[in-house]
């Protein structure tokens, strides 16, 4: 009914849909085209007897039975912790709140390698206690073993479970629990009939999550499990990068679309029936402060738990960047700045900053150039078919960074789409990645716009792109920001996709980590910590700034009805 | 209706569909400058709707719109310079009340000294000449209103659109904005129309009134010919009349009903065989002896419920199968409830209208 252009919103929503189509769904057509006509031609048998072959089947079975059971421990272990900050008040809650992001935010490799600060062969843990007990060889063999990258699953995942739990348990009516007191229960009776359903859909909801992340997890399981271990993404990189059978990867990254859709899918309709946000805000509701000395232990005992879990790997990692034998050293992060004959690069390795800060940039522009384009077409119109395309921009958050870069070695690096020398293929690579986190950021600030606010502009004689810059652009400046910093911080941090298509003389960050990790001696794995520790500060620094900037860009609700008189 | 010469806006067989129901059927008016025109009607009736067709926020189906004689339904609304005043005012949280209001004169290319000074007139003309600067969340409700208004002013619009810009506020303030936006408006000499679903409100700031229903123009009028001659049972009701007495009207232009004969000299003059009567609240006295003479019409009946109002007493009496309010003076005090009562009524107030919708 109302007067819009269609033709003008189709040519904007027409740049990220191009976008979409050249550089997700061509890539995974021919995976899917790779899959059947293995050498050219129709040949599904291969497909069915790859699929049948009993390494295929460990390799899904494992990659299944390890997410589940990450899964179920993340599940048990932030549960509590949800209980906590759904409920209480106690010193420093806001501090823990922020504490939480961390995880969130850091990338993949930079994990691995402050677990293996940690808890490695040349850990700190194992130094100290191969100096403190006069041990020959390090107490902790955990490194290169199924618990190993639990643990870091869990590391990730515990603060995923906590936020999103924990919000939706603080917005449980606390006088449920009361009424069910009152007619009889007692606590433990109230908490698990009462409680306990009400929390099922948020509990499902993150626990589906998990499981995604889990089933797809790549950089912490090719580092910290070593060659015994590989899931589904690990396995295709193998496959590809190591031994070159296209085809079985193929093969390899079908199964991953299809299983990723379908988690998806059930992830959608969960969280479209519980309302539960992906990345919500923080607790509202009734916290009291903890009176019994049960209850205060109880908060104690999780803060703690947290701190040790979230903080000790990553202050391992600093500590051990500028640790050597012979005492605290800079030199790790000096040799940062040379080229060693001996060394995996060509380059100066510090020339990887460089590189990840200038593809991050670039696909950050790209991610919110596009990601403005497609919010702005979902904002004007709120139908069915707007929904489609909402769906059709999030697929890519479906797919698994290691498919995405499979799919661009085979399709990319020949005609008619020859980008293999081209240095934009890893941004645009990060700019897939982190443009449906954009849309997300903005969608929703856009759509809070009245329309009313849009029509006073257009009376008082704004034409509609007066309109978009003056109206919708400055009121959604901040959550473009927040994209940005997101998209900034997932391009510096991508490992998967970065894997396959970064070329040699170029590596990212990331890249060079694993390079680092990968190779023998002190001075390379010294390295490594000293290279994550500068990316561990580059991402958290963009979040902390965003955290800051929630005080003064806070724009007054204009929803609110309420006026005052 | 207004003639058709002087008329800066005219409406012809405006009709307009959504999702396949007719919201508006046939609409047609015409409006002079200066004039402002009330559209009231309650929600659902398509005021809102008609007030956005004119803005041009809404596609027309059928029908034509003539702004100074020109077709303007091809005209975008940002080219149009018609101001409009919303339905919780759509001012910009991400400006200032200085940068809202000068927002439509930046539009029109103003320069920076002529856009100070318009900016500073309308502030000084609607009170708030010190909050400029203040952000828009920094306003009370009544202060919100002032600077809607003021922006929809500022760039000197051809024809003034409000939607229910008191709808959100409380009764007394509603009662004071109305005027001041009346006073103002005259004063500017602004063609303006005004939508709400408030009877008071429209006749405190209107010239004309447009009663809408379901999609159909009832009644085009003035406010006081609106009251004395509403055109139906739907703008009597809509009115809040509720004394509607079914009957008929014979040759001799006598009326028959459940309560007898009367002879009745306001409204429909034709015989009919089905013609409601009115009898408006306010036209009914107790009746004393001394004051009646023989053809003045009078209703007897029993005090079913009596409400002290203040300056009236809400009264209703039960006469045989009808029952009737009215609104009686104080003194002489009426009867109690259950007592006999007889009223003499006011044959201005006695008016015969058309009863299908």
């Amino acid at each position: 009914m109302n007067r819009s252009r269609p033709l003008l919103r189709w040519l904007l929503f027409s740049l990220p849909l191009v976008f979409l189509v050249l550089f997700y769904f061509y890539p995974l057509a021919k995976i899917g085209l790779l899959s059947f006509f293995p050498d050219g031609t129709w040949n599904p048998e291969r497909l069915s007897r790859l699929v049948s072959s009993p390494v295929y089947g460990r390799i899904l079975w494992f990659t299944i039975w390890q997410a589940a059971l990450s899964t179920v421990l993340t599940l048990l272990l932030a549960l509590p912790g949800a209980y906590v900050f759904a409920r209480f008040r106690f010193f420093g809650k806001n501090l823990f709140q922020a504490l939480m992001t961390v995880p969130f935010v850091l990338p993949t490799v930079v994990t691995a390698a402050a677990f293996r600060s940690l808890l490695g062969p040349n850990g700190l843990l194992n130094t100290w206690l191969m100096a403190g007990f006069d041990l020959d060889s390090p107490p902790i063999m955990i490194d290169q073993t199924v618990a190993f990258f639990l643990l870091a699953h869990i590391f990730y995942n515990y603060s995923l479970v906590l936020r999103i739990v924990g919000s939706y348990w603080a917005g449980l009516d606390v006088r449920l629990g009361a009424a069910a007191r009152m007619l009889g229960a007692s606590p433990w009776q109230t908490f698990r009939r009462i409680t306990l359903p009400l929390l099922m859909p948020a509990i499902g909801s993150a626990a589906l999550l998990v499981f995604i992340f889990c089933f797809t997890s790549f950089g912490v399981v090719l580092i910290l499990g070593g060659p015994g271990y590989a899931t589904l993404e690990v396995e295709i990189y193998r496959q590809s990068v190591q031994l070159f059978n296209l085809p079985m990867a193929a093969a390899l990254s079908l199964i991953q679309i299809a299983v990723n859709f379908l988690l998806m899918w059930l992830h959608a309709r969960l969280g479209r029936k519980a309302r539960i946000g992906f990345y919500t805000d923080s607790t509202t509701g009734v916290a009291a402060i903890a009176e019994s000395l049960g209850k205060k232990a109880f908060i104690t005992a999780n803060i703690l738990f947290m701190v040790v879990l979230l903080v000790t790997p990553l202050l391992a990692l600093l500590l051990r960047s500028i640790t050597a034998d012979t005492g605290l050293t800079l030199d790790y992060y000096r040799a940062l700045f040379t080229t060693d004959n001996r060394s995996v690069f060509f380059v100066e390795p510090i020339a990887a900053v460089a590189n990840s800060v200038g593809f991050a940039v670039a696909a950050m522009v790209l991610a919110v150039v596009l990601g403005l384009a497609a919010a702005t077409f979902l904002a004007s119109d709120r139908t069915k078919k707007t929904s489609f395309w909402d769906a059709i921009i999030m697929l890519p958050l479906a797919t698994s960074a290691v498919t995405l870069g499979f799919g661009y070695i085979v399709t990319l690096n020949r005609p008619p789409l020859n980008l293999r020398d081209s240095l934009a293929l890893v941004p645009i690579a990060h700019t897939l990645v982190a443009f449906p986190f954009v849309v997300r950021c903005i969608l929703p600030s856009l759509r809070q716009i009245p329309q009313s606010l849009r029509e006073a502009a257009t009376l008082l004689g704004a034409s509609p792109f007066e309109v978009w810059r003056r109206i919708d652009l400055p009121i959604v400046s901040r959550a473009v920001l927040v994209g940005a910093v997101f998209a900034f911080s997932i391009s510096m941090g991508e490992f998967g996709a970065s894997s396959f298509v970064t070329r040699p003389h170029t590596p990212t960050m990331p890249v060079a980590i694993f390079r680092f990790l990968g190779q023998p001696g002190d001075m390379n794995y010294g390295q490594a910590m000293a290279m994550s520790s500068i990316l561990m500060l580059v991402t958290c620094s963009g979040f902390w700034l965003v955290g800051r900037m929630d005080g003064w860009a806070k724009l007054p609700d204009v929803r609110n009805k309420e006026k005052k008189v | 209706m207004t003639s058709t010469r002087d008329n800066i806006l005219e409406v012809k067989n405006l009709s307009n569909r959504y999702e396949g129901l007719p919201l508006l059927q046939n609409i047609g008016f015409g409006l002079s400058q200066g004039e402002i025109l009330c559209l009231l009607g309650p929600s659902g009736s398509g005021k809102t709707t008609l007030l956005r067709l004119v803005a041009g926020l809404e596609r027309l189906d059928t029908g034509t719109i003539f702004f100074r004689g020109r077709d303007i339904r091809d005209i975008p609304p940002h080219q149009r310079n018609f101001g409009m005043m919303f339905q919780e005012y759509a001012l910009f949280p991400h400006k200032s009340v200085w940068q809202n209001i000068a927002f439509g004169l930046e539009m029109q290319k103003c320069s920076p000294a002529e856009l100070a000074h318009r900016v500073r007139t309308v502030l000084e003309m609607v009170g708030l000449a010190d909050l400029g600067h203040r952000g828009i969340d920094e306003l009370s409700g009544g202060e919100q209103q002032r600077v809607a208004l003021a922006r929809s002013l500022a760039p000197e619009p051809q024809l003034l659109l409000l939607d229910e810009p008191l709808g959100s506020l409380d009764r007394t303030l509603r009662d004071r904005l109305t005027t001041e936006i009346r006073t103002i408006l005259k004063k500017l000499g602004v063609t303006a129309i005004f939508v709400t679903h408030d009877q008071a409100e429209a006749f405190s700031v209107a010239d004309k009134v447009a009663v809408l229903h379901n999609g159909l123009l009832q009644q085009f009028d003035t406010p006081e010919a609106l009251y004395r001659f509403p055109a139906n049972t739907t703008v009597a009701g809509f009115l809040g009349f509720t004394n509607l007495i079914d009957g008929h009207l014979d040759d001799q232009g006598i009326f028959h009903s459940q309560l007898g004969s009367m002879s009745i000299i306001n409204g429909i003059r034709k015989a009919r065989e089905k013609i409601t009567l009115l009898m408006r609240p306010e036209g009914a006295n107790l009746r004393l002896q001394a004051s009646v003479t023989a053809d003045t019409p009078t209703i007897a009946g029993t005090v079913t419920h009596r409400v002290f109002q203040g300056s009236t007493y809400r009264l209703t009496l039960q006469s045989g199968d009808v029952s009737l309010t009215f609104d009686l003076p104080i003194d002489p005090s009426p009867p109690e409830k259950g007592a006999p009562i007889e009223l003499v009524l006011n044959p201005a107030a006695l008016v015969l209208i058309d009863p299908s919708a």
